[in-house]
């Protein structure tokens, strides 16, 4: 047996080590929350004093006044929740439909060598190229949608496909001696084991969808933070523009967050 | 057999045959003959151990017997039948004790009968049974994670044994685990076989514990595989009942027998 039970009583030479532990901790919390004050500082400092020019840069108390402006004009529920909505939807389209793909590829080694090459292509191809035909394809709010799976799509695919096949052989094998079959084996032995690449794909996906999203708003839209960027540049209003960059950061750390909690949950 | 009255002698097939067996691979780099003409019967209840350089196909056999792969010719039977495909009566055990980190040690020792659609209640009261019997009493509920390497292959063989084989395969369940608990648990595994009577076949690159375990010894020539000898391992010195592997390493015979194999096996450059 591993016994790692931790002393009753610890030692003197083990609570030294422990409060230098915990002193090295806070180091990092003090360290990173210095790294952002003094970043605001001087993107406070350098526009009020020109050194840099106001209007290219904003700088953080004008961003938080645009912040509240947005809230005064009652839409940035809206701008937010048609993004967030965008990128659930695109996001749990392009998983499920991946993971759906990824299993057939597996079941199928035949159809996997035929798709193989193209699978590559379409992985390479740098999907934004495909934003105007998306537009004319399927209109405004289609191609957001089209752009997002797309992006996100293919690498899902790929991920778990290469995750699958490298599944342990000798779980493989033992399953096969007990008699399993091959729906079994992927049920019994290829899922459950790849849990950790499913959360890998998720946490990667997060930001593609959201990538692909943002994008898609840029070619055409009437709301949406990507709608509130490209809007916010066009008439200058640089403060609108990095408030919508903010939020749209913390959207996206509060998906990763809560992906993040479900592996926890999911692996434990 | 008793109270056949007509006279007629029924000869019993043993438990397993190999008859002519030939098995040949295929692969994109070409074809390799890795086993030629196997002949030898294994009787019910035996203990058979297979040595042989690396590469003779000994696993071969295993997988053969186990029905994971099928002989380009020749016949593999048990019980009188040939082989079609895995089936319960035959448990596999492997070098890499293969436990599903997923799931608990019961859970583990529960695949077989999900696998096969046994009756659950009935084979979770066996599993629980066997593994206190191997001693993880205690351990049901955890993960393959929180055991050690000894404790891992005994679940492992309970997992086997949880779908009531009375062929057992065992393909160098040994070899990963430290000089000490190899040591312990072979002689733990193979008393747990004789006492419950099944038939076992063990693939070994360790001459000692093919000798401590078996009835017979079977040596294989370097590939392709064939079968060059089988030597009776008995311990007259030591009485009328055998007693365990790690009593039996101390015989006379032990020595003999040791170095009659190696030198067997050395012969073929």
């Amino acid at each position: 047996m591993a016994d790692t039970t931790p002393n009753a009583t610890p030692s003197v030479a083990y609570q030294n080590w422990a409060a230098r532990q915990g002193r090295a901790r806070r180091k990092v919390i003090v360290g990173r929350l210095l790294l952002l004050l003094g970043f605001l500082a001087l993107w406070e400092y350098a526009p009020r004093n020109g050194m840099v020019n106001p209007m290219l840069t904003s700088y953080p108390s004008a961003v938080w006044d645009g912040f509240w402006d947005l809230i005064a004009q009652g839409k940035l529920g809206l701008h937010i929740g048609v993004t967030l909505m965008e990128v659930m939807i695109s996001f749990a389209i392009a998983m499920i439909l991946g993971t759906a793909i990824a299993i057939c590829l597996w079941l199928s080694p035949m159809l996997e060598r035929v798709l193989d090459p193209f699978l590559v292509v379409l992985n390479a191809l740098p999907k934004i190229a495909l934003v105007p035909i998306f537009y004319i394809w399927l209109g405004p709010t289609g191609s957001i949608y089209a752009v997002a799976i797309a992006v996100a799509l293919f690498i899902t695919i790929l991920m778990l496909y290469t995750g699958f096949n490298q599944s342990d052989p000798n779980k493989i094998k033992l399953a096969k001696t007990l008699g399993a079959g091959q729906v079994q084996i992927l049920t019994k032995v290829i899922l459950p084991g790849n849990v950790h690449t499913f959360m890998a794909t998720l946490k990667a996906n997060v930001g593609l969808s959201l990538v692909g999203v943002i994008v898609g708003e840029f070619q055409a839209s009437k709301a949406g933070l990507g709608y509130l960027i490209v809007y916010g540049s066009q008439i200058f209003r640089m403060d609108m523009v990095m408030a919508a960059i903010v939020i749209l950061s913390l959207i996206s750390v509060g998906i990763y967050l809560i992906v993040q909690k479900a592996e926890a949950i999911l692996t434990r | 057999m008793t109270g056949d009255t007509t006279g007629r002698h029924l000869a019993v097939p043993p438990k397993i045959e190999f008859r002519n067996v030939d098995l040949h691979y295929f692969s994109t780099k070409g074809e390799t003959h890795a086993v030629s003409d196997m002949n030898f019967t294994v009787n019910k209840g035996e203990f058979i151990s297979i040595v042989g350089q690396s590469g003779c196909g000994k696993s071969t056999l295993l997988s053969l017997l186990c029905g994971l792969m099928q002989s380009t010719s020749g016949q593999v039977l048990i019980d009188g039948k040939p082989v079609k495909g895995p089936s319960p009566q035959v448990g596999f055990m492997l070098q890499h004790d293969s436990l599903f980190e997923w799931r608990t040690i019961l859970e583990n020792a529960l695949l077989g009968p999900e696998i096969r659609g046994m009756d659950m209640p009935a084979a979770r009261a066996r599993a629980e049974r066997i593994l206190t019997n191997y001693g993880l009493g205690q351990f049901l509920h955890h993960r393959p994670t929180q055991l050690s390497g000894g404790m891992r292959q005994r679940a492992a063989l309970g997992r086997t044994m949880c779908m009531e084989p009375d062929i057992l395969l065992l393909d160098e369940p040994f070899s990963a685990l430290d000089f000490q608990t190899r040591m312990s648990i072979s002689e733990e595994i193979g008393e747990i076989i004789r006492r419950e009577g099944k038939t076992a076949i063990l693939v070994t690159h360790d001459i000692p514990e093919a000798i401590a375990m078996a009835d017979r010894v079977i040596v294989l020539s370097p590939r392709p595989g064939r079968l060059k000898n089988i030597h009776d391992i008995t311990f007259p010195s030591l009485g009328e009942v055998r007693p365990g592997c790690m009593a039996v390493r101390d015989a006379e015979e032990f020595k003999d027998y040791f170095h009659t194999i190696w030198t067997e096996m050395e012969s073929d450059g």
